[in-house]
């Protein structure tokens, strides 16, 4: 286990010690910034529209955290393919994929290095992204249950778009086309949607409604947890990853 | 120390090489020589445990390197032509990662980077981050990344490609210095690496192997007998008739350039030749092995109407 830990290491402190995170940490704090704040000032000159009526309720959840979580995601599904798309192009571009190939590591050890040290970075996106409900915790009580579901999705997609980036960069030299391969790959998934609604068989229609994210995404938003979705997610980033342990693996045969 | 047996690769229908087989003792500097697209890369890469091969085995320290892979590549050190370094980091760290990828224990990392480090003579720029080093400097980095784990074998495939005459000259002599404590098979189709560098030549040309020994022997192979040639002022009739007394020679004069070609067998009769000139009191004015240069022994070779040469 002593080469996977230098890998993860060795990727990780590159990751960290590269402007390029801290660009894109700065480049969603900018987005979700005013996003948040404008969503939380509407919620409150709402809320104090209602005061004194009868019937209506808001939540913060609903106004605000919902609407700011598909915001993060969205954010995510775009920036998360920049940060992978050079975890293993790079390796193959400087020539340093030979020194790990002819090492003794395992190829899936070097996949879950990958992986590892990619997620950090999107698992650290996501803490800064929690800042902004957790600050306004403090300032009042808002309901943690759907929170906590929301950010569950979080990382479950997120855990995804890693897994396919990782897939995307095992498959080519070029860091362009890596991106490119993560952005259709991730986009399908979230589109599929479209695809049940123009299919005209049903087997079809069945298929992409099972693969469509939104629905899913859309239940953990609303504090929906289901096995049956933590089930799929896991599945999709699991098959991701053993994609890029074969397709790294089946190199030693080209 | 390596043992190739029956070693065959195909790209689709095309044979990259063709039954491969040869072995290699320990200490040993052998050159892999063969022209561009010969098969040395793919040779290189199959025993560095890079590539799987269509058919075959590799033997690295008795370990089948496709049955045990990992164990296996523990003993191996690989070079290729580009050295696998990482830009940003400092050489001190690259080389600290690599030992630790290598399978190196932690406590030893320190020892055995500053050991590689001298021997290799990278004490100047250790602390510099790779990307500012000049191509020497960093293909001494991808020898010293070959070595930091002490393997007993060191693969080196076409390591001096773009050098400047100084720096090929350079990294010859380190090679020269770490051969005794590794077996090193150097895959090149740079002549003067090998004749000057390596103890014994693998030639490989279309995907087998068709000469395989010491410059000597695959010369006397070639040619049937080896040669030696005695430049004098004068023509001295007693010295052809004493030559012609050591069994299994002959003589020739050239009168043009006043050459005596003597050419001889299995013996190295050199001091026999130089002890009967002196004996006559010839002048000599120079004398020269038979053996041919490299160069245009590897252009017979690669000849297709030559035979194949083992040894």
């Amino acid at each position: 286990m002593s080469a996977f830990r230098a890998l993860l290491r060795k990727d990780l402190q590159i990751f960290f010690s590269r402007p390029l995170f801290y660009f894109v940490a700065a480049c969603c704090a900018f987005i979700w910034s005013p996003v948040y704040i404008y969503a939380f000032g509407q919620f409150l000159s709402q809320l104090v529209s209602l005061m004194g009526q009868q019937g209506e309720f808001i939540t913060f959840h609903t106004r605000v955290v919902m609407d700011f979580v598909s915001l993060v995601n969205f954010v995510l599904l775009l920036f998360v393919n920049g940060i992978t798309m050079k975890l293993i192009t790079e390796e193959k571009k400087s020539h340093t994929f030979d020194l790990l190939m002819t090492s003794p590591i395992r190829s899936w050890q070097i996949v879950l290095a990958k992986f590892i040290a990619g997620y950090s970075v999107v698992v650290v996106l996501l803490l800064i992204s929690f800042l902004y409900p957790l600050t306004t915790a403090y300032f009042g009580k808002i309901a943690w249950g759907p929170l906590f579901s929301s950010y569950v999705g979080l990382f479950l997609f997120s855990a995804i778009y890693v897994a396919i980036g990782v897939f995307a960069s095992s498959m080519t030299q070029s860091v362009l086309v890596a991106f490119l391969l993560s952005v259709i790959f991730n986009l399908f998934l979230w589109f599929a949607g479209i695809g049940s609604e123009a299919a005209t068989v049903e087997w079809m229609v069945k298929v992409f409604d099972y693969i469509n994210f939104e629905p899913i995404f859309k239940n953990f938003n609303m504090g929906v947890i289901r096995v049956s979705a933590v089930v799929y997610l896991l599945s999709v980033a699991a098959i991701a990853l053993v994609g890029a342990e074969r397709v790294i693996e089946t190199s030693r045969w080209r | 120390m390596i043992q190739v047996k029956n070693l065959t690769q195909y790209y689709g229908p095309h044979k990259a090489i063709d039954n491969l087989n040869f072995n290699i003792t320990k200490g040993k500097l052998v050159g892999f020589l063969g022209p561009n697209g010969a098969g040395k890369t793919t040779t290189m890469k199959i025993l560095s445990g890079f590539s799987m091969p269509s058919d075959g085995e590799v033997l690295i320290s008795g370990i089948n390197l496709f049955e045990q892979p990992f164990e296996a590549k523990k003993h191996i050190g690989y070079l290729p032509e580009t050295p696998p370094v990482y830009d940003d980091m400092s050489v001190e760290d690259y080389l600290n990662f690599v030992a630790r990828l290598k399978g190196v224990e932690k406590k030893n990392c320190r020892a055995l980077v500053d050991e590689v480090i001298s021997k290799v003579q990278l004490g100047t720029v250790a602390r510099r981050p790779i990307h500012k080093l000049s191509k020497g400097f960093r293909q001494r980095v991808g020898l010293a990344q070959a070595l930091v784990n002490k393997p007993q074998v060191i693969i080196l495939d076409e390591p001096t490609v773009g050098f400047d005459p100084k720096q090929a000259s350079e990294f010859r002599n380190l090679l020269k210095s770490l051969k005794r404590d590794y077996t090193v098979i150097w895959s090149t189709h740079i002549l003067s690496d090998v004749e000057s560098t390596c103890d014994e030549v693998i030639v490989i040309n279309k995907g087998q192997i068709i000469a395989q020994g010491s410059y000597q022997e695959i010369t006397k192979k070639i040619h049937g007998k080896r040669q030696l040639q005695l430049f004098v002022k004068e023509r001295e009739s007693k010295f052809e008739e004493q030559i012609k007394t050591i069994a299994g020679t002959s003589v020739q004069f050239h009168d043009s350039d006043l050459r005596y070609d003597v050419q001889y067998g299995e013996k190295d009769i050199t001091d026999d030749v130089l002890r009967i000139a002196l004996g006559l009191k010839m002048s000599i004015v120079k004398m020269e092995s038979d053996s041919q240069d490299l160069e245009s022994l590897f252009l017979e070779l690669t000849n297709p109407q030559t035979p194949e040469v083992q040894t």
